[in-house]
């Protein structure tokens, strides 16, 4: 679950999650916004899309951003 | 865009800072009850638990659940799920099952005599991020003589592997008075056959106004403290390796302030549902069920402003060592500016500590 705390977006893991990421993961601004649209079920072309709407940048670095993005959060145990 | 290299005790500390300042509550403790179905000797809060008047007290599940409802939207992470025995909530099931959908970094304070197959399995469905169990001896004779129960020994050591054998984040705490100091390194065997983090406390605080116990009797003196060696030393049982002392060093140079976070990020909900600045504090209080929770939060701020420290703290040279705060100094002196000499030897307790292991790596 995603939470902005004291001007710190965190993601705190819910439910059976908690044995596989006992933690706390802290994101960037773009990170928060990557997270929140995988909460709604997008898919890598709509994190694309989101990215290009949101931040001036070209796709293959909006592209290279989520590859790592998602890798970041597989690593951490954050998904599997 | 992620950051996982940070431990998360750096991450709160650095989240403090800002909460501290910006007064967000981002720790806070719910005590569900205050209910116990152990009798502990020094316990500050134990109520007996078919005390009906205190059960009738005790707020159900839909007020526990709101209160943490609105807590999350003010800012709270950290929450402590705690007691008594915070499973006897005859609610604990439902409060907790909503209260673990809305983002909390849960941990959750038990006795571990409760846990059946049934109801652990369910936990580990819904997990805290950690469940502290405490054990008061490694035998029955020594459970007999600090909670009042013999059977009450395998019922928590039960309870213990049923939770990890679930998946369920487990540590293992004690707290050392007289009756079970001689247990102190059998309980320490335990929890490393279990292969689970274990803490053990010292220190314990005078009864909280309202409970009838004499905490003076049970709890070992500065003197016996003294006597274990450097056991209030943080990380005291370390070998003599340079990062360690050289830790061990900048931890005691930190100035500590005389307040903790308590009522600047920190508040206590106590079971009728009055917050608190912190679970020692009874007599500063707000109303977050008729006030709301943003209100009572506010109102609590005030604590910072009225209560004075002890001036005779502020220039001290041990105050470095000193487990000095307006909690601690209020239920030793029921008053907070008085003057503890518990308190204050406590703290020339440590700094020797700390002396004699600086002289014994050569430091």
């Amino acid at each position: 679950m995603l939470r902005e705390i004291a001007g710190t977006w965190i993601v705190v893991p819910l439910g059976d999650r908690v044995v596989d990421f006992n933690g706390l993961m802290t994101l960037s601004e773009t990170g928060a916004l990557l997270w929140s649209k995988l909460e709604q079920g997008a898919d890598e072309s709509e994190l694309l899309a989101a990215l290009l709407e949101e931040y001036a940048i070209d796709r293959e670095t909006a592209s290279a951003d989520i590859i790592e993005f998602l890798g970041s959060l597989e690593t951490g145990g954050v998904m599997e | 865009m992620t950051d996982q290299s940070m431990s998360l005790q750096t991450f709160h500390n650095q989240l403090r800072l800002i909460a501290d300042k910006e007064r967000i509550p981002i720790t806070g403790g719910f005590e569900l009850t205050s209910r116990c179905n152990l009798n502990c000797t020094m316990c500050y809060v134990s109520k007996p638990v078919n005390d009906l008047d205190e059960q009738a007290r005790e707020l159900s599940a839909g007020y526990w659940i709101d209160l943490a409802r609105q807590a999350a939207e003010m800012g709270t992470l950290s929450l402590l799920l705690t007691g008594g025995e915070a499973m006897l909530h005859p609610d604990f099931k439902e409060i907790y099952e909503a209260i673990s959908k809305m983002g909390f970094r849960i941990t959750l304070f038990s006795n571990g005599t409760l846990l059946t197959p049934e109801l652990t399995a369910w936990l580990a469905r819904i997990p805290p991020a950690t469940l502290d169990i405490t054990l008061y001896g490694a035998s029955e004779e020594t459970y007999g003589q600090v909670t009042g129960s013999r059977q009450a020994f395998s019922k928590a050591m039960r309870g213990i592997e049923l939770a990890i054998s679930q998946g369920i984040n487990t540590r293992i705490k004690t707290t050392i008075i007289r009756k079970n100091l001689h247990d102190l390194e059998a309980i320490k065997k335990i929890a490393e056959d279990f292969g689970v983090e274990f803490s053990y406390s010292l220190l314990l605080h005078k009864a909280r106004e309202g409970c009838n116990r004499c905490v003076e009797e049970e709890r070992l003196s500065p003197a016996e403290i003294e006597n274990l060696g450097t056991a209030q030393i943080p990380g005291g049982d370390l070998e003599c390796s340079l990062p360690g002392i050289q830790e061990l060093q900048d931890h005691f140079a930190a100035i500590k302030p005389l307040f903790c976070a308590a009522a600047k990020s920190a508040f206590w909900i106590e079971a009728s549902g009055e917050m608190m600045p912190c679970p020692l504090v009874s007599r500063f209080t707000t109303q977050p069920i008729m006030a709301g929770f943003a209100k009572a939060w506010e109102e609590l701020g005030n604590f910072i402003t009225e209560v004075q420290a002890p001036s005779e703290c502020l220039s001290c040279g041990h105050r470095p060592f000193c487990p000095v705060c307006p909690g601690r100094i209020f239920t030793e002196t029921g008053s907070y500016i008085g003057h503890s000499d518990y308190v204050c030897d406590l703290a020339k307790v440590k700094e020797r500590e700390f002396y004699s292991l600086l002289k014994r790596c050569g430091s």
